[in-house]
């Protein structure tokens, strides 16, 4: 709350000051006061550290965690405000996860300055213990607000939300696993209690948007995007809450050109994204905020300041 | 002298105003957002990031070095086939043999038979040497080694099964015509007895009904190992060369279409 505040005031003392100098009319005020915020996020990546070899029949040459380093050190320069998020499934599909447990993938995550990421099924591939071994490796949090660890290794060592703060905007995000029965064998979960995500998801985004003030929720999840039997997933969980703005999804591979926007249970926007598997893709959201909702001519310019990033 | 702040105030206090009421009353407000997909891919111009770079290299050589590692000197290439393949009866062998090894049963009754399938071997193996990073290309999945009791009624529907699909790898069984779909098997070199309880060993893939194996689902007992397939195979073909040997094809004769 008082970061928010200060840049309140930080606003408004700049603004003021440039317009002792100079008569800047009230439009061109406000038009400093949109604030973009770009959010990159990957989503099942399974330990691909190298790209898929030049004769692979589907991926030649594509993925390679390098390379995606690269483009994210280029949107750094390029954005004041990013974020980079992970949908889980970080751990198994390459020899470097059966001989090194998952040591590189988080330490490159680290390294890149993820910011947070959530639980996928492979991640408990070595076990809850394998993954809580390797939880020093990751210099961000695992965020999970429907699995209860607390009679597993893991009891303390993820958390349910968390709230950042990019150019005076509270992005809140809360994270959403999928059932584990029936998909990983229970020697290898434990105790771990899985809770109802839709459940979860309408406590988590209340709690961040009415209590704690975000102006953004953002739900990192491992559901799945949709299913052809009854099964809860990202489309399910839309629709069937009304705090959550953005899912940045996972699980079924799905590869989305551009986010699906569904609506939500008050008929509101949700957007809905995916990027495929493996690193092959990097997804870039771009949010834009406007602080003083009162000036229509903002979003006229909006336009003027929004560029592409290819 | 500029503004000094009192004459600041009096000439735009309007303006600060309206703008104090906006910023104070209303949260920041989402108005638009954009998406973009960014392929990541060696042939565009995009270079790799250096210490991103320096931080895998290590790994990978060792990885190399460890994938690179010679298992055995095999004497032929194995191959699938329908209704038996090489490939096929070495892999149903090793996961047969290490997974009894492995497996402590209560009742000191060890697996009867194993079951497998042409889907999870991935690749075939080629004539001479074979090393680890091969293993992992035939099995790259995590699979573990199960044992199920089944009662004769679901032994039955899985000989119909093979039958019907035209052959999958097994150990310990034997179906000599494999033409008629009610031809009988042996296990164990024993005719199959619909009244007797059989324990098969299989991955944990297909116990849970994987690959259409139905008859697996509700098994009277399922026990499980903890021994992956893929360390199963390691392991059998790195004591076949410390004993000195090479890898040689095992007896075929499994399944059979002999009228």
């Amino acid at each position: 709350m008082s970061n928010r505040r200060e840049f309140i005031r930080t606003t408004l003392l700049g603004t003021a000051g440039v317009a002792a100098w100079n008569f800047i009319p009230l439009e061109a005020l406000a038009y400093k006061d949109v604030v973009k915020i770009s959010i990159l996020h990957t989503n099942d990546v399974h330990s691909r550290i190298d790209p898929f070899p030049l004769n692979d029949p589907k991926y030649p040459g594509m993925a390679g965690v390098a390379r995606r380093a690269e483009i994210i050190n280029q949107i750094r320069k390029e954005e004041e405000n990013v974020l980079l998020f992970d949908a889980g499934d970080i751990f198994q599909g390459t020899p470097y996860f059966n001989f090194y447990k998952g040591e590189l993938e988080l330490k490159l995550m680290s390294q890149m300055q993820y910011d947070a990421a959530t639980i996928g099924n492979h991640d408990f591939d070595n076990g809850i213990e394998g993954l809580h071994k390797q939880l020093p490796n990751a210099a961000f949090p695992f965020i999970c607000s429907n699995y209860d660890f607390s009679d597993t290794v893991m009891k303390n060592k993820t958390i349910t939300h968390k709230i950042f703060e990019k150019g005076g905007i509270k992005i809140g995000v809360f994270g959403l696993g999928v059932e584990l029965d029936g998909l990983v064998p229970k020697q290898l979960y434990k105790n771990t209690i899985y809770l109802n995500p839709i459940t979860k998801a309408n406590e988590m985004s209340t709690l961040l948007k009415n209590e704690l003030k975000c102006d953004v929720v953002i739900c990192l999840s491992h559901l799945g995007y949709e299913y052809t039997i009854k099964k809860i997933s990202d489309r399910i969980l839309a629709e069937s809450t009304e705090n959550i703005d953005i899912i940045i999804g996972g699980h079924t591979h799905t590869f989305l050109e551009k986010p699906t926007v569904a609506l939500n249970r008050k008929g509101k926007d949700v957007l809905i994204n995916q990027v495929g598997w493996a690193g092959i893709n990097l997804g870039k959201v771009d949010l834009f905020f406007e602080i003083n909702t009162k000036n229509k001519s903002v979003k006229s310019s909006l336009k003027n300041i929004s560029h592409k990033q290819e | 002298m500029p503004f000094t702040v009192p004459v600041f105030f009096e000439k735009y206090s309007l303006y600060l105003l309206v703008f104090l009421l906006a910023a104070c009353s209303a949260p920041a407000k989402l108005v638009k957002h954009e998406s973009n997909l960014i392929n990541v891919n060696i042939k565009d111009s995009i270079k790799e990031d250096a210490s991103a770079k320096q931080l895998i290299e290590p790994y990978k050589q060792d990885l190399e070095k460890e994938m690179n590692e010679v298992l055995i000197i095999s004497e032929t290439a194995f191959e699938k086939a329908q209704p038996e393949g090489a490939l096929g009866n070495l892999v149903a062998d090793i996961v047969f043999e290490k997974g009894n090894e492995r497996y402590r049963p209560a009742d000191f009754k060890y697996a009867d038979f194993c079951l497998l399938n042409n889907g999870g071997l991935r690749v075939s193996l080629p004539q001479g040497e074979i090393t680890k990073g091969k293993v992992f290309e035939l099995m790259p999945f995590e699979n573990e080694i199960v044992i199920l009791t089944l009662n004769g009624e679901k032994v039955s529907e899985l000989i119909h099964y093979i039958i019907s699909v035209g052959g999958q790898p097994v150990s310990g069984l034997q179906i000599k015509s494999m033409s008629q779909p009610n031809s009988h098997a042996l296990i164990q070199g024993v005719p199959f007895d619909k009244n007797k309880t059989y324990k098969v060993i299989t991955s944990d893939y297909l116990a849970g009904g994987g690959d259409k194996m139905e008859f697996f689902k509700n098994a009277i007992k399922v026990e499980t190992t903890g021994y992956k397939i893929r360390d199963a195979i390691i392991d059998y073909l790195t004591n076949e060369k410390e004993k000195g040997n090479s890898l040689k094809p095992h007896p075929g004769g499994r399944l059979t279409n002999e009228q």
